[in-house]
């Protein structure tokens, strides 16, 4: 039996995993006593030099994820549970210092909001080389070469007059670039992208998700992107996670999960997003109701009382996350086996 | 043809920049400049650009929130500065703006019906219980439990909130509706709801709608007639079956190739940005010739030099480019 769990343990831990996240739960605790159970029990594995797309919509928990694998989770939050195993280290059994130590140099989160991830009174040249004399002493000829670096993978050519500008002297987007300069310049082994597009515009988040593309060409990384826009997700990641009420509903690789959603609440998010190319239609296809009341979760599945095809049994037992075909999980009691999203056969 | 609703002629917004001592104009911002459009009844037109593009300031001067610096702007025919007070009153009754922050623009002390009551009492509605009425039909209209009213604007959900800003917009039995980004702060199932729920209003009332927005996939249903706005002024107008099938303008063509979608996911395509790396242009200091000189791929001398005039390439159908 033991030799049976062994090997078990070993199948588990694949060589070109980076990041392996086993049951993570992340509950805050309000003053009035409520608990709000942000993050229950996620699992997922970033692969090396892959993209993973974590989608929700606000409150999904999705945002909680990501602070929970960097430590960061504020006050009355809590990581109650589970592992976040990075490089086969489980970060949550790290002392402050060691955790510290990681931050910044091997994993990178990136903010929706880039006027406050700076601080607006250092130049930008003072910034950049204050990350990096955090986890290292270097020469100042070195420190320099690794900033016109990291600033030309984003794009960035006249980085001599850039380094001596304030923060504010640009707009959301440059500095959203800038940001993303910043968060390379120790070459993180993951780069954690919480919404980096959401304030801009449409050219301006193709400019910053080509951006990203290029560094993780160039840089080799793994991403999590974390966004409730389906568009930035479908070309950008190899792999989707959907989130709701703090769960995990359903993952699959990128082009089975756009083409053939399992979990009816992918299928309506999917639906609700306008298409510039979809046919003039009298009305676009909603999800009926609002999300949840993190306090008061339905009993049951938790996305049953706005679920077109809900039965009696999501109404009392709640569905778990179990593997349908290889590599694609739904937490359904009922996953829509033949639906498809689009009739283009040249799909395929 | 009936007289069109809303009418526009060659609106301009600038913003002095004053500095030093004697607070001295330095320069202007040239935020809206030379813009000129119409709603026919019953029309939704869509105004498309990003932010920064001076479309929210056009708003703001249609409704009468601040004055053009030049041009005119006709209601029903009517020249705004020609109106006499009483006919303001009745305008500005009959056009109503939705906002885009649901919970900044609503009074956070106040509960929903406080909120919904305010315009009725401004227009001397004096009957208590009328008032009630209304305010509780409007927000069975928009879908939500009238027991809300009594409720404050931060024990509702985003959706609902902008539910509430939309019957707070329909208690005065509005004309025209001014939407500022009335979606985008939104969820993704919840945009949709919303845009479904404003064009069964359009239906129901016959409503002439400006819908204003920063992404061409959202007006897709809704919009008639779309207008590309970019730095103060309009690029490309037409129909908008003319704008997806036939965009002429460089812009245009970016806005529609670059918005990311799930097709090109499916297919595993990449991004393919035509547009050189930079940012909007500063409004104080415009380029020289086209204004999108800056960032367009196919720009050349004459584009760096003379500005575009509007092309006609069908009827209704307007462009702004030397490169058509």
């Amino acid at each position: 039996m033991k030799q049976n769990a062994d090997v078990k343990k070993q199948q588990t831990v694949q060589p070109d995993v980076l990041l392996e996240v086993k049951d993570l739960k992340t509950y805050f605790y309000m003053p009035s006593g409520a608990v709000v159970k942000a993050v229950d029990g996620v699992n997922f594995t970033v692969k090396k030099g892959s993209v993973l797309g974590i989608i929700g919509e606000s409150g999904s928990g999705k945002s909680v994820t990501s602070r929970s694998i960097m430590r960061i989770v504020d006050e009355p939050g809590k990581i109650v549970g589970g592992e976040i195993n990075f490089k086969n280290r489980n970060l949550l059994k790290l002392s402050e210092k060691e955790m510290s130590r990681i931050r910044g140099s091997q994993i990178s989160l990136i903010f929706q909001d880039p006027t406050t991830s700076f601080n607006p009174y250092m130049t930008i040249g003072e910034q950049l080389i204050e990350a990096y004399l955090v986890h290292k002493k270097a020469s100042k000829e070195e420190i320099k070469q690794r900033c016109i670096e990291v600033l030309k993978m984003v794009g960035i050519s006249n980085h001599e007059e850039i380094m001596k500008k304030y923060p504010c002297e640009f707009s959301a987007g440059f500095r959203q670039r800038i940001f993303i300069a910043m968060s390379m310049i120790f070459k993180p082994d993951l780069l954690i992208a919480d919404e980096p597009t959401t304030s801009l515009g449409i050219t301006i988040q193709a400019e910053i998700i080509e951006a990203l593309i290029d560094v993780k060409k160039e840089a080799g990384n793994s991403v999590i992107i974390i966004t409730h826009d389906f568009g930035v997700v479908s070309q950008f990641s190899d792999d989707i996670f959907v989130m709701y009420a703090g769960r995990c509903v359903e993952s699959s690789p990128k082009k089975k999960l756009l083409l053939y959603p399992r979990h009816p609440y992918t299928v309506g998010l999917i639906r609700s997003v306008p298409l510039l190319e979809a046919r003039k239609t009298k009305r676009l296809k909603s999800i009926k109701g609002f999300p949840p009341d993190m306090v008061n979760l339905p009993k049951g599945c938790a996305f049953s009382p706005r679920c077109e095809f809900v039965q009696p049994k999501c109404l009392e037992e709640q569905p778990m996350l179990r593997e349908i075909e290889e590599g694609r999980m739904v937490a359904c009691h009922y996953p829509l086996m033949d639906y498809r999203t689009s009739d283009d056969t040249t799909l395929e | 043809m009936s007289v069109p609703i809303l009418e526009v002629k060659d609106l301009k917004k600038h913003y002095p920049i004053r500095r030093g001592l004697f607070n001295k104009q330095v320069a202007t911002k040239y935020v809206v400049d030379g813009i000129s459009f119409k709603i026919e009844n019953g029309q939704t037109v869509a105004l498309v650009g990003e932010s920064g593009c001076g479309k929210s300031v056009l708003l703001r001067t249609i409704i009468g929130l601040e004055d053009p610096t030049e041009g005119y702007i006709y209601f029903k025919g009517q020249r705004y500065d020609q109106m006499k007070k009483n006919d303001v009153k009745e305008m500005r009754r009959k056009i109503q703006l939705i906002f885009q922050d649901s919970l900044s623009s609503l009074h956070p002390r106040f509960t929903i019906k406080m909120s919904m009551e305010e315009p009725l009492i401004l227009y001397g509605m004096k009957d208590a219980k009328k008032r009630d009425e209304i305010i509780v039909n409007t927000l069975n209209q928009v879908g939500l439990d009238p027991e809300f009213r009594f409720r404050y604007p931060e024990q509702l959900s985003g959706g609902q909130r902008q539910r509430v800003i939309i019957a707070r917009a329909l208690v005065e039995r509005p004309e025209l509706i001014l939407a500022d980004e009335p979606i985008s702060a939104l969820d993704v199932s919840l945009q949709a709801q919303v845009l479904n729920f404003l064009m069964d209003l359009k239906e129901k009332y016959s409503l002439s709608m400006l819908f204003v927005a920063h992404d061409l996939a959202v007006v897709r249903q809704i919009a008639d007639h779309i207008m590309i706005m970019y730095a103060g002024k309009i690029l490309e107008s037409a129909p908008s079956i003319e704008i997806y099938n036939n965009a002429k303008h460089p812009y245009t063509k970016v806005l529609l190739e670059s918005a990311p979608s799930i097709t090109k996911g499916i297919r595993d395509e990449g991004f393919n940005l035509n547009l050189k790396i930079g940012d909007t242009p500063d409004p104080a200091s415009p380029p020289p010739g086209c204004l999108f000189n800056t960032r367009c791929i196919l720009a050349d001398e004459k584009c760096m030099t003379v500005i575009p005039e509007p092309v006609e390439i069908s009827p209704n159908h307007f462009a702004c480019c030397h490169k058509i």
